[in-house]
């Protein structure tokens, strides 16, 4: 690394009108064959859109970051699992989606724990801090969390192609080509997981 | 347009995506009906909600960490790839074909129908206990085997001189014969 940290910030990675000059395919198939600046590359081009995404999923900014690092560690070290069947895209963002779940399964594994340890009048259900009657910087930061919430709600298919769309607002072909799903399945799936959030919404409302 | 219809047509209307027939027969099924409009409304408001929710980016350390864990596992030792056969890896393979050879010989053993059957040593083992196991007065009869003797040796003879040609000339004798 130290070796191709020397030329982290010599290889080109845009042209003149703003391309990038290597595919992300291009790119994973040139670190397979021991180019390590290809890697420094993937890693540049991802870890915001990874941490937008990864950062929905477990509510945590240290925990997404940390997340995102096992992935790029996952990416280096498997390089030759990735078959350029698959787009690249798809192959990380699924790698990054299951370290999420792990966590939260872990997360819901280490709550329940808790829970069972506690007496009955010590148990409470956890709600947003914050009430609604207050100024509009705290009623937004109120929303976004109860919109977090019914978030965690969706199943996993809408829920990705939700926090894709309308929170790292991705076109419709680019969460196809991630999801590696057809375009009119995404859209479908996108209308449902916005029926379903809403009526989510109202429940925690209640 | 019926309440599927316009659940399939809400992220299109929203996005304007709808042709102008599709918008003008969606915005009449709202007027008629409240809680379709009450829907939409609460899901375009949600969806600026989502798109206000502000970005985040990695933390300028995290190149460096990454530069750090990435040497660490560097210095971890990597098992060289080890060669698999059909998925299998060496032990495992040779295994597996030491068992199909052996499945393969016994199977020829026990279904070739020209070597000696297995089935006949069998029966014969079982008449040999059989008769080791009856007792003597359940026995149908005793088998004599010297009212046999006679019966054998012409069976004998007549296996002998089978080519030959027989005149029974003599021993034929019709009714009026005297």
């Amino acid at each position: 690394m130290n070796q191709s940290s020397s030329n982290l910030y010599t290889m080109p990675s845009v042209d003149e009108s703003g391309k990038f000059i290597y595919t992300d395919e291009e790119l994973i198939g040139r670190f397979q064959n021991g180019d390590e600046n290809a890697y420094v590359e993937l890693v540049r081009r991802y870890k915001d859109r990874l941490i937008n995404f990864v950062f929905q999923y477990v509510s945590d900014y240290e925990q997404a970051e940390d997340i995102v690092q096992d992935t790029m560690i996952k990416l280096y070290i498997k390089k030759h699992y990735y078959k350029e069947i698959a787009k690249f895209s798809t192959w990380i963002y699924t790698i990054a989606k299951n370290l999420a779940n792990t966590e939260l399964r872990k997360r819901k594994r280490r709550k329940i724990t808790q829970l069972s340890h506690m007496s009955r009048g010590e148990k409470q259900i956890e709600l947003p801090a914050i009430q609604p009657d207050t100024g509009q910087e705290v009623q937004n930061e109120y929303a976004h969390k109860l919109i977090g919430n019914a978030i965690q709600q969706l199943p996993e298919h809408f829920k990705t192609v939700l926090i894709m769309r309308d929170i790292q607002e991705l076109s419709y072909d680019e969460i196809s080509n991630i999801v590696d799903v057809p375009l009119g399945t995404v859209k479908s799936r996108i209308n449902r997981a916005r029926i379903q959030l809403q009526s989510e919404l109202q429940e925690l409302r209640k | 347009m019926d309440r599927y219809q316009f659940e399939d047509l809400i992220s299109d209307y929203l996005e304007n995506t709808l042709t102008l027939a599709q918008r003008k027969s969606f915005e009449n099924y709202l007027e008629t009906n409240p809680n379709a409009k009450t829907l939409v409304d609460n899901m375009r408001k949600t969806i600026n909600q989502l798109n206000a929710i502000p970005k985040v980016t990695t933390s300028t350390a995290f190149m460096k960490n990454l530069q750090g864990r990435l040497s660490a596992e560097r210095r971890i030792p990597v098992k060289p790839p080890t060669k698999s056969y059909f998925g299998f890896t060496p032990l495992y393979a040779s295994v597996m074909t030491g068992l199909v050879i052996a499945f393969l010989f016994v199977s020829i053993e026990l279904f070739n129908p020209e070597k000696p059957n297995v089935s006949n040593s069998n029966r014969t083992l079982a008449t040999n206990s059989n008769e080791s196991f009856i007792p003597d007065e359940q026995k149908p009869f005793e088998t004599n085997m010297d009212d046999f003797a006679d019966v054998d040796s012409d069976t004998l003879n007549q296996s002998d001189d089978h080519n030959k040609k027989k005149d029974y000339s003599k021993q034929i004798r019709l009714v009026n014969d005297k």
